[in-house]
């Protein structure tokens, strides 16, 4: 066993950390802690670590990418590397092993078998090939990686033990003495110690029970699970593997069994065929292809808001319409904090019933409510509960607009639009009953197929059109069009959805204005916090179609504020550039929809159909 | 009012809860004890102290004392550690909650559980009635052993909560998934009146032919009772699944119902979750209009 006894643990629970570190300095270990990676390459440049034990989440990366840049470092990729992942994420353990872990754990992780587990790696390693001799380090190369440069093609060595069964020797920061025995690694012909890997186990192939697996031979299986059996009971055991999903038959050998709270221990024979001997030799020898890296995300990289956070209507700020948004960027942890919230709370309503519906499954959720999906008991017919998120459903001022713009959205009858059926208040939760349209949405035919065909395209541009004519007749203004919210149902009936931030040009919020939309698509009136009317409902309609027709939004940035700064003062790019085969008096209509000055844009959406109709003529 | 109760709450803590539930609740405070019976409270809320894995037994201990109704059992826990999370619920909590949190939103998902669970339909107590009658007659007639139907609750996902389980798999005209599950002391019971042998001697092979005949007998003679019907189904082989907390898939869409039985003073369940193939709302159907 190596005499280097410290050992890197990089968790970011404070409580977890408290009560494992004891536990393992008990056993003789010095421990190191850290909470990002940062932290870690500064201990693991102080200290000469022996082994790494890492959550799945840091500070500033993921466990699998630090995994990932680790085994690139020639000077650390020898370090053996424990994994600690949660239940739900079975497929991780492959994908680990695949980058070069040693072992993995599955929360809840007993601090006595963690430190049993460490010895297990300890003692592997013992007996590993060590490959400062198989295959020494060239002296030119750089000491970290740079992100970005040409991953490495790791292939086994011929007499370098697999990854699975025996982690390797770790690179000694000072210098000591090597092991001197090299085993060559081979089948093994007797039960091999395995890290456990998570796989599952069914009777009828129907109902599969997850497990363990803790040993095997070429003969047979000891796992650890919650599917009870006998002898002779057949079973089936499923493996997840990154070369493909695999599944073995067996019939129960012998079963150990003592606490009825706990798993079983069962030893299952294996029916020798194809399947389990390819399994049998990727446990034993590794992946059947060569090992590939990909770069690691740079670590000082700050995450720049994704398409997703763009492309998400946000509630910005509330100002008193003077100057512009400020700290969008600011509030996005503090959104995503509150939309964890909300989420939790619309999932305690499933199963439910609020007033006539029964709440069957949550749909989405947004910066101002959550959708779920119901059965209206009484109608016997499906609908969408729109449920007000428990911060505005606590302000009474939105209360009232909450259900003044349901009055208001309830009277917009067109087909093309959802209908509003009801407006209730059940236990506490405000809520209206809608039109559930099942369909695809303009965003996901854009995600799908890159760009519209245009002439299906003309066709929902101009839908949209009459259902915004009838919006705008009724002093509506939408507040919110993009892509996600124009939906085609599977009669291929267009619907306008969400009116969630809708305002009644009557409303008044005494005097100050909650600002919502989605960067992507909003208008500059919007931005700058001015009264809003149809126009800007158009502008938005013109950016959506824009996306639609090119396949890219009008304007695209890193952070929110510089979009919408584009919004405001930057000259988009013409359709027709962007996309040679978009017709010149199509950019041109695209480009009036989206004038920087309301008063240049068209006068009514009418005006817009008209101009559409020319175009089709 | 809803009752709920307090378990080993700090003074601080329960006057946070006061503050967020006192309106509409009925709160009252007791300290953990081994037999805790939660049936007669709406909702119970435990301050988790000490290990994880303590805090777990008790949510298991509490779990139990809820004889399988749908009454939330709220773990309080600073910190929103995934792992600790997925303890405790497999353990046998509803939900983990961190008083750091806004009051509103604390309130509100409090409030989201302690709506009620829904109760049936009356389409869906045409295929419940099968099964309650069937479970009955079975034990009645294997086990010599009365049981008696209590009530019946929705869920929307399938979670086993006991020693025992037998678990079968349904498809055909229906698909979906049957499962009874037992605490050991009433699995022995009955396991041992099934096969005619003293409680002491029931060992793992008995249980495992036991709760497999079991949930054979009841789907088996169910199946028969909707033949030619929209809910006829055919069976898979049992499962039987040892321990809590698992939680099995079930067709999108459907609901689960939890019919829970008493055997004198103890509880067991049937978890029935049924789905019907042939639905008007079909994914595929072919689209007019607007050619995708």
């Amino acid at each position: 066993m190596t005499a280097n006894k410290d050992i890197l643990l990089i968790h970011r629970d404070r409580p977890f950390v408290d009560k494992i570190v004891p536990v393992i300095q008990g056993a003789g270990f010095t421990v190191h802690k850290a909470t990002g990676m940062r932290e870690a390459l500064s201990s693991l440049g102080a200290h000469p670590v022996g082994l790494i034990v890492c959550d799945k989440e840091l500070d500033d990366i993921k466990g699998i990418d630090f995994l990932g840049f680790i085994k690139k470092d020639p000077l650390r990729e020898t370090i053996p590397f424990m994994f600690l992942v949660s239940q739900a994420n079975q497929f991780r353990p492959a994908e680990a092993f695949t980058l070069g872990a040693a072992d993995y754990l599955v929360y809840p992780v007993d601090a006595r078998m963690l430190v049993g587990r460490i010895g297990d790696v300890y003692t592997a390693e013992g007996q590993a090939t060590p490959r400062s001799q198989a295959r020494p380090v060239p002296p030119e190369r750089p000491r970290v990686r740079p992100a970005g440069s040409t991953p490495a093609v790791k292939t086994p060595m011929p007499d370098q033990a697999p990854a699975a069964a025996a982690p390797p020797k770790p690179a000694p920061a000072a210098p000591k003495a090597s092991p001197a025995a090299v085993k060559p690694a081979a089948p093994a012909p007797r039960p091999v110690a395995l890290p456990s890997m998570n796989l599952e186990v069914s009777r009828d192939g129907v109902i599969w029970m997850p497990s363990r697996i803790k040993a095997f031979t070429e003969q047979s299986i000891a796992l650890q699970t919650s599917l009870f059996g006998k002898a002779g009971v057949a079973l089936m055991v499923r493996f997840k593997l990154p070369e493909g999903i695999f599944v073995v038959k067996g019939h129960i050998k012998s079963i150990d069994f003592k606490d009825f709270q706990k798993p079983a221990d069962i030893d299952l024979v294996v029916v020798e065929n194809d399947a389990w001997r390819r399994i049998f030799r990727i446990l034993t020898q590794g992946p059947d292809t060569a090992r590939t890296h990909s770069a690691p995300a740079t670590p000082a990289a700050v995450a720049a808001p994704s398409g997703d956070v763009m492309a998400a209507t946000v509630a910005l700020a509330e100002t008193n319409g003077e100057g512009l948004i400020d700290g969008a960027q600011l509030q996005q942890n503090a959104a995503k904090k509150k939309a964890a919230y909300d989420i939790r709370f619309y999932n305690s309503l499933i199963g439910k019933q609020l007033d006539n519906y029964r709440v069957i499954s949550l749909v989405g959720a947004g910066s101002m409510g959550g959708v779920l999906q119901g059965w209206d008991v009484a109608l016997e017919r499906e609908v969408a509960l729109k449920i007000i998120s428990f911060e505005l459903s606590s302000k009474e001022e939105f209360r009232e607009m909450f259900i003044k713009e349901a009055r208001v959205i309830s009277k917009l009858n067109h087909q093309n639009i959802a209908q509003i059926y009801n407006i209730g208040i059940s236990s506490d939760i405000l809520y209206y009953a809608m039109e559930f349209i099942e369909g695809v949405t303009l965003k996901e035919m854009i995600n799908k197929e890159r760009k519209l065909n245009l002439s299906k395209g003309l066709k929902i541009l101009s839908t949209v059109c009459k259902a915004l004519e009838v919006v705008y007749q009724n002093s509506v203004v939408h507040r919110d069009i993009k892509p996600a919210n124009i939906m085609v149902n599977r009669a291929g009936v267009v619907k306008l959805l969400d009116f969630g931030v809708a305002h009644s040009k009557e409303a008044k919020t005494g005097g100050k204005r909650l600002i919502a939309g989605t960067p992507l698509y909003m208008s500059p009136e919007q931005i700058a916090g001015l009264t809003l009317d149809h126009k800007s409902d158009m502008y938005s309609l013109g950016a959506t179609f824009y996306h639609a027709f090119c396949g890219a939004p009008p304007f695209e940035a890193n952070e929110i504020k510089a979009v919408l700064d584009m919004h405001l003062n930057e000259c988009m790019t013409p359709l027709c550039q962007k996309d040679r085969g978009i017709p010149i008096a199509l950019s041109g209509i695209i480009e009036k929809m989206m004038a920087k000055d309301p008063t240049e844009r068209y006068p009514t959406f009418r005006a817009v159909i008209e101009a559409l109709e020319l175009l089709n003529a | 009012m809803n009752k709920v109760l307090l378990v080993d709450c700090s003074a601080e803590t329960t006057k946070t809860l006061t503050g967020i539930l006192g309106d509409t609740c009925a709160l009252s405070g007791r300290s953990f004890g081994d037999e805790m019976a939660s049936k007669a409270s709406r909702m119970v809320i435990l301050e988790a102290s000490g290990s994880v894995e303590d805090a777990a037994e008790k949510v298991s201990k509490l779990r139990v004392g809820c004889a399988f109704r749908a009454i939330p059992v709220i773990v309080i826990h600073p910190g929103e550690d995934v792992a600790t999370i997925d303890r405790f619920l497999s353990a046998g909590a509803s939900d983990v909650l961190s008083l750091d949190a806004p009051p509103g939103a604390c309130r509100q998902i409090l409030q989201g559980h302690l709506i009620p669970h829904r109760t049936p339909l009356a389409q869906e107590m045409a295929y419940l009635t099968p099964f309650i009658e069937n479970t009955v007659t079975v034990f009645s007639k294997m086990a010599f052993v009365e049981a008696v139907f209590q009530e019946v609750y929705f869920a929307d996902d399938l979670r086993i909560f006991g020693d025992i389980s037998g678990i079968i798999g349904l498809s055909g005209n229906s698909e979906g998934t049957v499962a009874i599950t037992l605490y050991w002391d009433l699995a022995r019971k009955i396991i041992a009146n099934m096969m005619k042998v003293p409680p002491e001697k029931i060992n793992a092979e008995y249980i495992h032919d036991g709760a497999g005949e079991l949930i054979n007998m009841i789907s088996g003679s169910t199946k028969k009772r909707f033949k030619g019907t929209q809910y006829h189904f055919d069976l898979s082989l049992p499962t039987v699944v040892v321990g809590s907390g698992h939680q099995l898939g079930h067709p999108e869409g459907s609901s689960i119902a939890v019919l829970i039985f008493e055997v004198g003073q103890e509880a067991f369940v049937l978890q029935v979750c049924l789905k019907p193939r042939n639905k008007a709302s079909e994914p595929g159907a072919s689209l007019q209009g607007i050619e995708l």
